[in-house]
Formats: C-alpha cells, structure tokens, sequence
C-alpha cells in the first residue's frame, strides 16, 4: 500500500516524449488546416512589457519562436471520409452551438410582439363576416372550454403587425392561422415538449409576449415563463392557456368568451410600462 | 371611465350579474316549467321530492325551501352531466342560505362565492412541479405539498408532518388545502363523473364549516387520525389530474412520453368510488342524530389505492449511457494508476472533434470519426448501439480508450452547452444598458460582451450577478472577465487566453488530512492526480470565447444572458421578470437609485402604499429611508 504522505504527491508525472504512433493521424492533421481558427479577442496589451528577470524573456522568445507548421495529407485510408469531413467543417455550425458567432454577425433577429390583453380580447370571438375561423376548424380550443358544453370555433388572431395591415388593407395574410386560444394552447404544447425532450434547438415558441404586473394587464403567476434550469425557447411571458379561466358571453348575438379566470394584477405596482 | 379590478379603464360597463353556471342553468330551463324557480321570489312548481325539510320549525319563506328542492330534483334527474354539474354548483352557492333557513326559517342573501384561488396556480404546476422541473430555491408550499403527490417514488411517509406545518404556518396554504379537499370530496372538478348529491354536500359543508375551517381543530384531526394522510395525499392527486386536464394540451404530451393517463384514470376512479360510497352513507344517515365517521368509511378505499402505487417519473437524475461509460473508464484507469488520461489528447484533435460535433444534427454520429484515431470499427458499432461496456475495455488499447474518453467528453459539452439568438427587442435593451454602462455608442458596444468558457474544467469565466444571505458581493460592479490568464507560450504567433482556475488540494491544505485512514486519504491522492492532470491540460488549451450580447447561453443547466438594465451578466430564474417586462437580473433594480416623492432626494427607495389623488388609486410610492421612518407606520399616505 503506498504511504499517502505528501511525499508521494510532490513526484509529479514529468511529461513523457510523444511517441510517433501516438501524434494526430495524418488525415486528422490535414483536416485541422480545414477549421476555422479560433477567435479569441485581445483587449488590451500593455506597451511597456517589462523585461527584468530571464524567466520573462525566455517566455516571449518561446512565444516568438512557436510558428505552426502545416503538414500535407499523407496516406488517408478512406478517401471518401476524409472529403466528407472537409466539406462538413467549411459549412457553418448549428446555430445553437455556433461559439464563435458575434452579435453584429445575426443578420435576422426574431420579433416578439407584444399583445395587449384588451387587443386579445378582440379576438376571443365568433368571426364575422370578413374574417376568418381558426385554421384548426372543429379541433379550436374554443370548442373545449370547459365552462360550456356549446363551445364555438374562434376568430383567426392576427399579430398587432398584421393586425394594423389588415385594418389598412382589408386583406387577412395569405394563410389562416390559429385563433388566441390555440395559439396559447401550442406554446403550452411546445413548452412542455422542449423540457420533456430535453431539446437544444435556439428556436423560439411563441412571436407574441404578455405584459405582466401591469395595469390592466395579466398576473405574472398565470403565465409561462423561461425556466431557470433549462433552455424552453421563451424569453418572455406568455399567458398559459386553462380551460376553465374562460366563460361564454353573448353579446349583440356574437359569442365571446370573457377571460374571467385570468386576474389583473393588483394596482399600483411600480413597473415602467415600456 | 369605471372602476375596474386593475384601475381606470375606458370602457362599456360589461359587469357579470350573475355566474356563468347560473346563466347557463336559466338558459337551459328557459321555457320550462322550472325557468322562475333560480330568481326571486322563487315562484315555480312545487318539487315532486322533499330532500330537504328545513329543521326550524318556523319557516318563513316556503318558496325559497321550495325552489331548493326543485335544484336538488333537478340535479338528481337532469340528463345532460353538464347541467347537473351546474345545478351542484349552484346549489353551492346557496349552501349559506340553506343553512340559514335551517337555523332561523329565514335567510339574508348571501352567496358562498369564496375565493377559490386554487385554479391559480395551474401555469405554476405546469412549470414548477410537472417533470422535469426542478425544485426551486423559493420554497413554495403548495406547490412542494404538490409534488409529492405526483406519481414518483412514493412519498407519503412524511406527508403528515410536511401538512402539518405548512397548515400551522400559512393561511394561503390551509385555505388551499381544505379547498382542494372540498373539492374532491364534493366531486366539483369537471372530469368528475360521479359529484356528490345533496344530502352529501350539506353534511359535509356543515363539517368544513363548523369544525375543519379551525386550523387547531384541523391539524388536531389530521394528527390523530392514522390514514387521513392517505385522503389529503388523494385529494391532491386528483388536483394534479385537474390541473393538467385544464392546461389541455399538457396531457396528451405527458400521457406520451410518461404515460400519465394510467395515474390520470387509476386516481379518477378510486376518487369517483368514494363519492359514491359517500352518497350511499349520506342517503342512509342524512336524518340520523348521530352520524358514522365518513371520512374514516372512504379512507379504506384510499388506502387500497395507494398500495398500487404508480410510478412514472424519477426521483433522480438519469445517468445517460455515455456518462455511465466514460466514468467506468476513468474508474478503469484509476485502477491502472494511469490519471493523466489525457495525455495523447492535443488541442488539435479536441478542436477537431468540437468543430465536427458542431455540425452535426445527431451529436452522436460523432463516434464514426474515431476510425480517423485508429479506433477499431467494431468498437465504433459497439458505442454507437450503445452496447460498448467494461467487459470491452481490455480488448482495447489505452490509446483508443483515451480516444474514446475524449469523445465522450466532448459530447457532453456539445449536448450541455447552448448559445441562443435572443429576440429583437431584448437585444435593443442590452445595447442600450451597455452603452449607459460603458459610456459608450451603440458601434463601440462590440467587445463589451465578449467572455470565456473553459471546455476543460467547465468553469464559466463570468463576473455573474448575485446576491444571496450569505454574500453581499453582486458583482454590479466588476468587469472583464475571471480567473484568466495569457498563454505566454502560445502557438501561431499570437497572444492567447488560458484558465487561470487553480486545483483544489484538500489533501495538502485540509485540516484533517492526518486523522483520515489510509484508504479515505488513497482516494484523496487519487483525486487529486486527476484533478492535477485536468488542471494541466487546462492551463494549456485556449479559452472559448463568446459574445454575451444579444445571447442567451446555456452551458450545464446554468442559463446566462446580460441584464437588460444593467449590462451584467446574470442568471435567469423566476425573479427576472419581477420588476420588469423584459427578462432582467433583478439585483441591479433593487438598489437603483429612485426620486424620493417627498423630499425629491435621489436614492434608494422604498415602496410605501399611498393614495394618489392624481390618478384617483392606490400605489406604492418611493420614499426615501428618512421618509419612510416618518410615514411608514400611517400607511397608506395621501400624496
């Protein structure tokens, strides 16, 4: 058994020479000159490097002298590999890994809009004549509140960008999309999913947010939120869809459904409205 | 204008007079015979069955007894589940008024309309005690008591002590709990299918009422009796089944990947059979003067059910299989006396792996480039079926398992670590933190956000925003980065960063290194080569930089981004979305630097109530520490 005094500690492994066999393959050396370079940046180098003793010296005649030397492909057994790998390393990484991306680099940024809780009111209703039902048809979450057993098929919710078009235009976008309440139901969806699969994607979840703790607006407690151990694909809050936090309302012959269940959040909290 | 919950609000008045279910049930009877019989006077045929004969015995609004037991004829006859689910809460509604016509043959209207605040929390349960979350650091109670409930390794054992202490310490918590029984006992949910009748629900109310409503009186019950932990325990199953009904689209994605439709169905059963048991007794013993314990009757039905316990969840973390294989290597290794277990490993071939890990979709296909490293092609096929184990590694070279090692490495970083484009409007709010931080344009932002990861130690090189009880430090002030130094023997002719994190000896610097025994102190020599040999291969790789603006970097369940008001780099938890908008560190808004409202000094400031004739409402306004001593105890203020 050997002595566990620090004796034995202070005999540290002295680095071994490499032995050939033991280098990078050639084909692994050749493909190296294929990556990208590794960026780090230096901020600030003082001018007045000071040399006073030898151990600083020879550390920056070492680091002069170090020049890389690139060695040519020698015997590759798989050709086929080796063109593979090349190709792979000169197309971008995924995005969601991709270290080395600066900020000024993203050419597209996604747009969160914000929707107000009296815009989305809007469009907790019948559609009328110029507008169009949720793409879901019989399977929209209107039909399944639970505070009624005649549940309705909702109006198609435009985001205020294309909202603000259609009252411009008169024309609703090309494809129908989901009513709010579907909407809310697929972030739930995807929100769950994202945590139960673990998944990696940089891909966001939902283009609307909420204001919370604002007046008027939404409670913070109601909605869905990013988690603090794991990457869910939401940066902001979104109400999270419940059954039961609506009730049918006919009003003029249009049905609505009242959002009864989703509390203002008390008055007087002190949060900058922009 | 009208008042509303939230303020002011320019409006129609649109004020609900009555409750969606009563609406429902007088649009439902409309032209029926029964349609007068939910307004006053309560004029309407007279019930086919007396259930209900009020006990004074001087009634004086037979109408009204009348009309009750229409609801309750109703309730028992209606065909449609929907209506009779109205009709019970209806009848809910009235249970003060029936008790007060019990009691003095007369009533004054009130409505049962408790707040019901336990349909609140449901985005919470989604987020918070649905798998896979994790606990939070803020302990919150109701939704701790809920997760236990959840279908995991059983945890009842210490339920009782758990319940008993968060009723004895918190009102929000006891109302939640005797709400979320009344509920379940009653059969109020929406996925019920058997509700309990009338006669059930008025001994019961009576029961909640008059006894269970008294926090002594209820942790008494609950302490004495030897399985009331098992209907508590249920009661707060079937909330969870509720929850994730309400939230549709939750279930049908964790009835897929759990299987939670079998905890959904076997709870919806049992709890659908003790309301049945309860009707039974409550039709025998509904005029009986002295009445059985219910609560023990139901209890063994309970207590059937928790015997086949359903688990669908862990309790602990899952080791994956190539975390599994690559600590059985290095236990392999130890075992060899061999730590430095990285030696053959260059920079070149880590950079390598990293570079191809990072465009490939399927991380794991990774292991087809080890034939490059003159790894056999059986042992590739082995790792990549999952079907490598230690009863491999003596067939192999060191060399492929250092390889192999490496690889394994990598892929957990590849499958750890994240850098997400954050949205537009986050963004803006950075640059503009930064540029007031830095004093700076929006164009000489550029390097203000770069920051380094070692992929060796894993050590996040960030100055992180913080404040916790035990230290003051929030970092607010600290810039660059930590732990760091340059590679003055760099390659490639130019300057390079290295980490800069020392080793931990516990071994040399520990207090009770001599009073370990020979094997403890083994184990410690053995770490310690390990970590001296991660340490050195540390200090000779390059650091990972990374731009933290307009990111949002995710590196070992650690998820960081720079604070849209402050510029620091700062962890993301439920409090970044506390004092603004926008996600935020909420450390730098604590101590921001406000207008006091009385002496219009400059700094920190508290929030005081105050009633602002201005805008005709109440607000927190910001008084000053001097102001605050003056005006706190006379709250709320009139400004």
């Amino acid at each position: 058994m050997s002595d566990p005094s620090w004796n034995n500690l202070t005999h540290r492994e002295v680095n071994r020479t490499r032995a050939g066999s033991e280098d990078i393959p050639a084909v692994v050396q050749e493909l190296l000159s294929n990556l990208p370079d590794e960026t780090q940046t230096i901020l600030r180098v003082s001018d007045t490097f000071p040399f006073d003793s030898n151990d600083k010296k020879e550390a920056e005649e070492n680091y002069l002298n170090n020049k890389n030397t690139d060695k040519l492909l020698q015997d590759s057994k798989n050709c086929y590999d080796y063109v593979f790998l090349r190709k792979l390393l000169k197309n971008s990484p995924l995005d969601s890994v991709y270290t080395s991306r600066k900020y000024n680099e993203v050419k597209s940024r996604p747009v969160v809009e914000i929707s107000h809780r009296t815009f989305e009111e809007e469009f907790l209703r019948e559609p009328k004549k110029n507008e169009r039902p949720c793409v879901k048809g019989d399977n929209c979450e209107g039909k399944f509140i639970t505070t009624t057993d005649e549940g309705f098929v909702l109006r198609e919710y435009l985001k205020p960008s294309q909202y603000k078009g259609f009252l411009q235009t008169n024309t609703l976008p090309d494809t129908p999309q989901m009513c709010l309440l579907c909407r809310r139901a697929a972030v739930t969806k995807l929100y769950v999913n994202y945590r139960a699969d673990g998944d990696s994607t940089g891909a966001l979840i939902s283009d609307i947010r909420n204001y919370v703790q604002v007046t008027g607006e939404y409670c913070l407690d109601q909605c869905l939120l990013p988690t603090s151990h794991q990457h869910v694909g939401l940066y902001d809050p979104v109400v999270a869809h419940v059954r039961k936090h609506l009730t049918p309302k006919r009003i003029n012959g249009i049905r609505y459904y009242k959002q009864t269940g989703y509390r203002y959040p008390n008055a007087g909290l002190n949060i900058d409205f922009l | 204008m009208i008042f509303c919950d939230g303020g002011l609000h320019k409006s129609v008045a649109n004020v609900d007079l009555d409750k969606w279910y009563k609406e429902k049930i007088k649009h439902f009877f409309r032209d029926t015979p029964f349609s007068q019989c939910f307004d006053p006077p309560y004029a309407t045929v007279e019930a086919l069955k007396q259930t209900w004969v009020p006990k004074c015995n001087s009634v004086k609004c037979p109408e009204y007894v009348n009309a009750v037991n229409v609801w309750i004829w109703l309730s028992e006859n209606a065909t449609s589940p929907f209506i009779r689910k109205c009709l019970f809460m209806f009848i809910d509604l009235h249970m003060h008024n029936i008790r007060q016509v019990d009691a003095h043959g007369v009533f004054t209207y009130v409505e049962n309309d408790e707040n019901d605040d336990t349909d609140v929390i449901i985005p919470q349960v989604i987020m918070d005690v649905l798998p896979p979350s994790k606990p939070s650091k803020e302990k919150n109670k109701i939704l701790h008591a809920l997760s236990k409930a959840l279908p995991q390794r059983c945890q009842i054992r210490n339920l009782k002590e758990i319940i008993i202490n968060y009723v004895s310490e918190d009102d929000v918590f006891f109302r939640f709990l005797l709400n979320v029984m009344k509920k379940a006992l009653f059969g109020q949910y929406s996925h019920c299918k058997e509700r309990l009748s009338f006669k059930g629900r008025y001994i019961l109310f009576e029961s909640f009422e008059n006894q269970l409503q008294s926090k002594p009186f209820f942790c008494k019950w609950f302490r004495n009796g030897n399985d009331h932990q098992v209907l508590i325990f249920f009661c707060l199953k079937e909330y969870l089944i509720h929850a994730v009904r309400e939230a549709s689209p939750v279930l049908e994605v964790i009835d897929k990947k759990y299987g939670w439709g079998k905890f959904d169905s076997q709870v919806l059963s049992f709890m659908d059979k003790i309301r049945n048991k309860l009707n039974i007794i409550a039709d025998r013993e509904f005029n009986f003067m002295v009445r059985s314990d219910w609560i023990v009757n139901v209890e063994s039905i309970l207590i059937n059910a928790a015997k086949s316990h359903i688990k669908l969840f862990r309790t602990t973390p899952q080791v994956t299989y190539y975390n599994k294989i690559h600590s059985l290597l290095m236990k392999y290794f130890t075992i060899k006396q061999q730590f430095n277990v990285y030696d053959i490993v260059t920079n070149g071939t880590s950079r390598f792996v990293w570079n191809v890990i990072q465009r490939l979709y399927n991380p794991e296909n990774i292991f087809k480039v080890l034939h490059l490293f003159n790894v056999p092609e059986e042992t590739v096929q082995l790792l990549l079926t999952k079907t490598f184990s230690k009863e491999h590694f003596e067939q192999q070279s060191l060399n492929t398992l250092k390889y192999i090692l490496e690889v394994i490495r990598v892929l957990a970083i590849r499958k750890n670590f994240g850098i997400y484009v954050l949205p537009q409007h986050i963004f803006t709010k950075q640059i503009e933190a930064i540029c007031k931080k830095e004093e700076c344009t929006a164009a000489d932002c550029v390097n203000y956000g770069l920051n380094y990861i070692c992929f060796i130690c894993n050590d996040i090189k960030m100055f992180i925003m913080k404040e916790t009880n035990v230290s003051r430090h929030s970092n607010k002030l600290a810039k660059g980065s930590l732990r760091i130094v340059v590679n003055n023997q760099a390659k490639h002719n130019k300057l390079e960063y290295i980490c800069g994190r020392r080793t931990e000896r516990h071994q040399r610097h520990g207090k009770r290194k001599w009073k370990d025994n020979e094997a403890v102190a083994n184990r410690k020599i053995i770490k310690e080569k390990q970590r001296d040999a991660v340490s050195h291969r540390c200090v000779n790789t390059p650091l990972t930089e990374i731009d933290m603006i307009g990111h949002f970097v995710c590196y070992f369940n650690k998820l960081m981004f720079l604070c849209t008001k402050c510029g620091n780099t700062c962890t993301i938890n439920k409090q970044s979305l506390y004092n603004s908008n926008i996600i935020s560190c909420s450390i730098c808004s604590l101590h921001q630097k406000k207008k006091c409202e009385k002496c219009s000094m400059l700094v920190t400031c508290n929030d005081i109530l105050a009633l602002d004739r201005r805008i005709g409402r109440f607000r927190k306004a910001n008084l000053c520490i001097n102001c605050t001593a003056v005006h706190a105890t006379a709250q709320p203020i009139i400004l």
